[in-house]
């Protein structure tokens, strides 16, 4: 499946043929089909044969290889993806994706538009989830997915072996997207939490948005802005649509009318706007929101 | 290739641009839909199934109120996956249709047979049919019903994938059983060979095609879809929006409706399923469902976009004159083709040691003479391809 270039053959043709060093590497940079990363590797484990692919894929390929799937990585800032194969004696083989995005509230924001809250989840990295024959999980910039056609438990237990050793060789950060703290965690449904960083409740001017999900049936929301001026730009966009007269800068509690997502009850804080979708009726909500902003203010 | 070839097409497209394509589409029959705007409906081949040509593409959407505005705007037909969202998109749908008249909405699901070799398209001895129907049983559970109007085969891209037994037999037993109405494929890689061999399967009833105004190989891909039409097939298109963008910087968005009323164009694709994640795209691409009227105006931009990002040379030979190398540049052209737009760099390769391209072909030349029709940077682009011939064949994937 995969062609290897091996590091002496590449040494030996820079060795003989010194002028077209540039040459080589201009080409495997412009065309991006032949070498891999040069700053993600995979962890040699005892026992298992290492296979990396030499093929690197970046937004403008990924397509050739998941389809469709690759528009909603890349909407998260999917930067490259490296892929390797681990096989045992036993004939067990094992893929690995390693998925890279721009930073960790992207790779939690794929992640998350993946999970379930029904998996059963395990700790690796900052959080993974196991299934027959499939292990996920995400760790600081990466979302790392296992995969195996084999079965049986002793598939299991490699793929967690494996994990582990992945998650060590690359989780340089192993904590969860600071924002998700500041949600109240009384009545928050686990593992119900995302981050949208693009068309938040389908409006291409809201952006970088975080959402948990309270018993009840209603959710919280912060939309972080890059700063303050931005955060209000967001809003004044939203007030447009909803054709509401509020100034942002003056009142910084309101309802949004919006004839798509209902009422939206926002409070604005800083560089943030706080949130209540489905749920502009409920006091138990806005009690939950008030201290979703005393969180934010902290 | 056939008997349509690209470079016929392209003749025939420039020579007819200023009337030909601007011809209003076959319409096969109106709906009303409430107002007093009509929309125009289609029939999807042998299914019979009266669909408006404007219909939603679900992957990427995450929020049900998107696809109540949608059912309010007169969409009917939702297509999904078993793989979208890792399944997350089904259950959305089955929360949202739930409420609805099941038969009121028409829901079109695909399932991709596990054990898949995705660079070869082929399947290894865990492509069962037993597993092919164990996830499709999952996909009704995820969608509340007990039944999808189309079932697919996922993303098929050689005729030895749309022909795997086990798939097809998997896919006669869903409908069989009553669990689908109808059967297909859907492709996005090498579509004519996928669509031929679907026709050649006899049991296929619906195809969901990537088509649009971009592809270098459309007239080809148009063309299997007539022959797919003459069968009864019903036509599907999808990414019609051809990547959303015209420029690699992404700074000069397509035009949506223009790129969806293109692939309306053809008479055959009874309704297109754009992706829109957006109130904004889908209030933009509703309009399409009453007027497929390609304007002068959005042909020019999609015939820009061509111009544009085309990479496909149409061998006119104006160039041959103007080199004063005498530089097979139609060949390299293509060579360059091969390599940056479809990744194929062994038969970039072989096409430059074909015409025996020597290294650093413009070597002495201090500027270029070569004028070239569509505008290509012909130095750069042969500067560019031909250091291919520098990397020994090993290093070439």
């Amino acid at each position: 499946m995969f062609r290897r270039i091996l590091l002496f053959d590449i040494e030996k043709f820079i060795m003989k043929k010194p002028v077209f060093i540039s040459i080589f590497l201009g080409l495997i940079f412009t065309i991006n089909c032949i070498a891999s990363g040069d700053e993600v590797s995979f962890p040699k484990l005892k026992g298992w044969r290492l296979d990396v692919s030499s093929k690197v894929y970046t937004p403008d390929n990924l397509w050739d290889l998941i389809n469709g799937a690759a528009e909603s990585y890349v909407s998260y800032d999917f930067v490259d993806l490296h892929l390797a194969d681990y096989k045992n004696k036993a004939g067990t083989t094992i893929h690995a994706e390693l998925y890279r995005h721009s930073s960790t509230e992207n790779a939690f924001g794929i992640y998350s538009s993946e999970r379930s809250a029904e998996y059963s989840f395990i700790p690796v990295g900052i959080q993974g989830y196991l299934d027959e024959g499939v292990l996920n999980f995400f760790t600081g910039q990466f979302y790392v997915k296992l995969y195996s056609t084999d079965s049986g438990e002793d598939v299991q237990e490699s793929l967690k072996l494996i994990a582990e050793a992945l998650s060590g060789h690359i989780g340089h950060n192993n904590e969860w997207p600071g924002l998700l703290a500041a949600f109240p965690p009384e009545g928050k449904l686990e593992n119900m939490d995302h981050y949208t960083r693009e068309n938040f409740i389908g409006f291409n001017f809201l952006h970088s948005a975080f959402t948990a999900e309270y018993e009840g049936g209603y959710k919280l929301f912060i939309i972080s802005g890059k700063d303050r001026n931005e955060m209000l730009d967001m809003v004044r966009a939203y007030l447009k649509f909803t054709k509401q007269d509020i100034d942002p800068e003056q009142e910084s509690s309101f309802t949004i009318t919006d004839k798509y997502n209902g009422d939206i009850p926002v409070v604005l804080i800083g560089t943030y706007m706080a949130g209540i979708i489905e749920g502009a009726d409920s006091e138990e909500a806005k009690k939950k929101l008030n201290q979703l902003v005393e969180n934010l203010g902290k | 290739m056939g008997k349509f070839n690209r470079r016929n097409f392209l003749k025939s497209s420039l020579i007819g641009a200023g009337g030909a394509l601007i011809a209003k589409p076959a319409i096969s029959s109106t709906t009303p839909t409430g107002g007093n705007e009509k929309v125009i409906t289609r029939t999807l081949g042998k299914t019979g199934l009266q669909l408006p040509v404007l219909s939603m593409g679900v992957m990427r959407a995450d929020n049900p109120r998107l696809v109540t505005a949608a059912m309010d705007s007169g969409i009917v037909f939702f297509d999904t996956a078993y793989g979208y969202q890792k399944g997350k998109n089904e259950e959305m749908l089955g929360d949202v249709f739930k409420d609805y008249p099941r038969d009121k909405i028409i829901i079109q699901t695909k399932v991709l047979p596990g054990d898949r070799n995705r660079e070869t398209d082929s399947y290894g001895p865990g492509a069962t049919k037993e597993s092919f129907l164990e996830m499709f049983e999952t996909s009704l559970g995820r969608l509340q019903t007990d039944y999808v109007d189309i079932l697919l085969h996922h993303v098929a891209s050689s005729r030895a994938g749309v022909l795997h037994e086990p798939t097809i037999t998997a896919l006669q037993q869903a409908k069989k059983d009553g669990k689908t109405r109808f059967i297909g494929v859907s492709t996005h890689k090498n579509e004519p060979e996928v669509i031929r061999a679907a026709i050649e399967t006899g049991v296929i009833d619906v195809i969901t095609v990537a088509y649009n105004f971009k592809q270098d190989h459309r007239a080809e891909i148009g063309s299997a879809i007539a022959d797919a039409a003459k069968a009864g097939i019903g036509i599907i298109g999808m990414k019609n929006m051809a990547g959303g963008f015209l420029d690699e910087e992404k700074q000069k968005p397509v035009n949506g409706k223009a790129a969806l009323k293109w692939a309306l164009r053809d008479p055959h694709v009874t309704t297109c399923i754009p992706g829109f994640t957006t109130f904004d795209e889908l209030e933009q691409d509703i309009e399409i469902m009453t007027d497929l009227e390609l304007t002068i105006e959005e042909m020019k931009e999609l015939e820009l976009a061509g111009e544009e990002m085309g990479l496909y040379c149409q061998g006119c030979t104006q160039c041959l004159s103007g080199c004063r190398k005498g530089l097979p540049i139609p060949e390299i052209m293509r060579s360059y083709m091969y390599a940056y737009g479809y990744g194929e760099m062994q038969k970039a390769r072989d096409t430059l040691d074909e015409y025996r391209v020597q290294s650093d072909p413009c070597k002495g030349c201090t500027e270029c003479s070569v004028s070239c029709a569509k505008g290509f940077p012909v130095a750069d682009r042969v500067k560019n391809v031909s250091r291919l011939i520098d990397v020994p064949e090993d290093f070439i994937v």
